[in-house]
């Protein structure tokens, strides 16, 4: 005899939510997933009406689901947001270009516009490339350093206001967990914030802090969502492997294991006399960070110098020489692209005030948002 | 255990008319899962005798059997745990999440699907 839902006490149960051990139906799962994502977003106040805000995209399980949810809540609740896909091309064959065919055909589905920033293009090095020369030890140091910055160049391009990221709350709980077994004080604090500023333009945020990540993979399987799920082709991060292993096992015991270290995680606090790095400002690229030169500028000296091993292990770290000797891509400058983005924005607010006509008595603002860049299409 | 289960993969394709002894299950993978399966196979049909029509197939023996047939070589650990699937593993039975249904104590039915989506992929 099949279960019926514990919410509706109509349909039959096909999913069992391991937040509150309920068994819910299809209809019911899709509508407290996606209501409690909006709880999220409303009660964090993390978007403002008019925010363009960048979806980072990977063509994974998590930013699809986050892509289709954010269009979704966007259009029900009538956020006023534009909404942007931001993808990063880190240049793995046989991986990264793959999942970028995902990120397109995401781009048609949703009808969202699309930006492709790669390692190559900004860096002069794409993984590949960098496999090539330090091999397959450290690789995942250079790509993290190397991916956090291209978003936020990315997004500096596109002049947005914020950054949506897929990270979930298995993503979020794993995090904790690291930070405590590395005795990381300053990213423990940091990772269970839901929203960072960062450099202080752009706003990152996780919208799925809350969401399990069986749940994400349970609403993409329901909605047919297109996704890619391939491992990357270079050695996993494995300290991060062991922390997931360890946090798997947990949840099949209990399954409120991951919002408690969350809560856990969010109850710590770092003692007023802890002596936390300063941020500032990288002197070669306006970066920010803890250092005079920040940790891709002394990774990319590393490469085009021949020594990898700079900026991965501390004692090397020390040996910073000319800064901009021989460059395969002369690294644009943050200020730059700052500058840029702000005569973007200058643009758009120029043309809102000439172009934007009369509000006409036929045209339904909520529905075709005359502010929209092509305001003249309104009719 | 072997001796109550033996199985044959789609490569046998005579058509078996349904009698009680022999259920027809099939096995989907996904979600990266595939990677862990013979030949990377998204879909095993399995024709499964029983000795006879009283004893039933349980999840449990199920998923020990699916780990001799279709998992490659060497990677039966990145697929069972003790006696159940990896942690990290979801399990869909007929578009059901398999903790509704009862997880290792579900009874097999003939034409069941049996779905194993891996969540622990990048995303």
């Amino acid at each position: 005899m099949p279960r019926q839902c514990d919410i509706c006490h109509d349909a039959r149960a096909i999913v069992r939510r391991p937040k509150t051990a309920q068994s819910i139906c299809k209809e019911c799962f899709f509508h407290v997933f996606e209501t409690e994502v909006h709880n999220t977003i409303v009660s964090s106040r993390l978007f403002q009406r008019g925010d363009r805000v960048g979806i980072g995209a990977s063509g994974g399980k998590d930013s699809t689901v986050l892509a289709y949810v954010m269009k979704t809540l966007n259009e029900r609740y009538n956020y006023g947001l534009d909404l942007y896909l931001l993808s990063v091309d880190e240049g793995i064959a046989g991986y990264r270009d793959d999942s970028l065919e995902t990120v397109k055909r995401n781009k048609e589905q949703y009808e969202l516009p699309l930006l492709i920033v790669s390692y190559e293009q900004l860096y002069g090095w794409s993984m590949d490339s960098i496999v090539q020369a330090v091999g397959r030890k450290n690789n995942c140091t250079f790509c993290g350093v190397f991916r956090r910055q291209a978003l936020d160049r990315g997004a500096l391009m596109l002049d947005l206001d914020h950054i949506v990221t897929g990270h979930n709350a298995d993503d979020v709980a794993e995090t904790i967990l690291m930070n405590i077994f590395r005795g990381d004080i300053s990213r423990l604090g940091r990772c269970t914030e839901i929203a960072t500023t960062g450099d202080g333009y752009v706003v990152r945020s996780k919208p799925f802090k809350y969401a399990y990540e069986k749940e994400i993979v349970m609403y993409a399987y329901l909605r047919r969502l297109d996704y890619f799920s391939t491992e990357c082709t270079y050695s996993p991060n494995a300290y991060r492997g062991y922390a997931r292993e360890f946090l798997k096992s947990l949840e099949r015991v209990r399954p409120s294991a991951i919002l408690d270290i969350i809560h856990s995680g969010e109850a710590m606090h770092v003692a007023a006399d802890v002596q936390l790095p300063t941020l500032d400002r990288c002197e070669r690229c306006g970066y920010i960070s803890s250092n005079k030169v920040c940790k891709a500028c002394v990774l990319l000296e590393g490469l085009e110098r021949g020594i990898p091993k700079l900026g991965v292990s501390r004692t090397n770290a020390k040996h910073i020489e000319d800064p901009t000797a021989n460059r395969a891509v002369d690294l644009v400058h943050f200020e730059t692209l700052r500058r840029d983005a702000l005569e973007l924005r200058r643009i758009r607010m120029e043309n809102k005030q000439t172009t934007q006509p009369e509000p006409d008595a036929s045209c339904q603002r909520s529905a075709c948002s005359c502010a929209c860049d092509n305001a003249a299409d309104c009719s | 255990m072997e001796s109550s289960v033996r199985g044959s993969d789609s490569g046998d394709a005579r058509p078996v008319a349904h009698d009680e002894k022999c259920l027809t299950i099939t096995a989907m993978y996904s979600g990266g899962m595939e990677r862990l399966i013979k030949d990377e196979k998204t879909e095993v049909v399995h024709k499964i005798e029983r000795k006879d029509d009283s004893t039933p197939l349980m999840m449990e023996e199920f998923i020990a059997y699916l780990g001799k047939t279709d998992v490659a070589e060497g990677k039966q650990d990145m697929f069972i745990q003790e006696n159940s699937v990896r942690p990290g593993i979801m399990v869909i039975i007929n578009m059901v999440d398999w903790e509704v249904e009862g997880e290792l104590e579900y009874e097999l039915k003939n034409n069941d699907c049996v779905e194993f989506i891996s969540t622990l992929h990048g995303g």
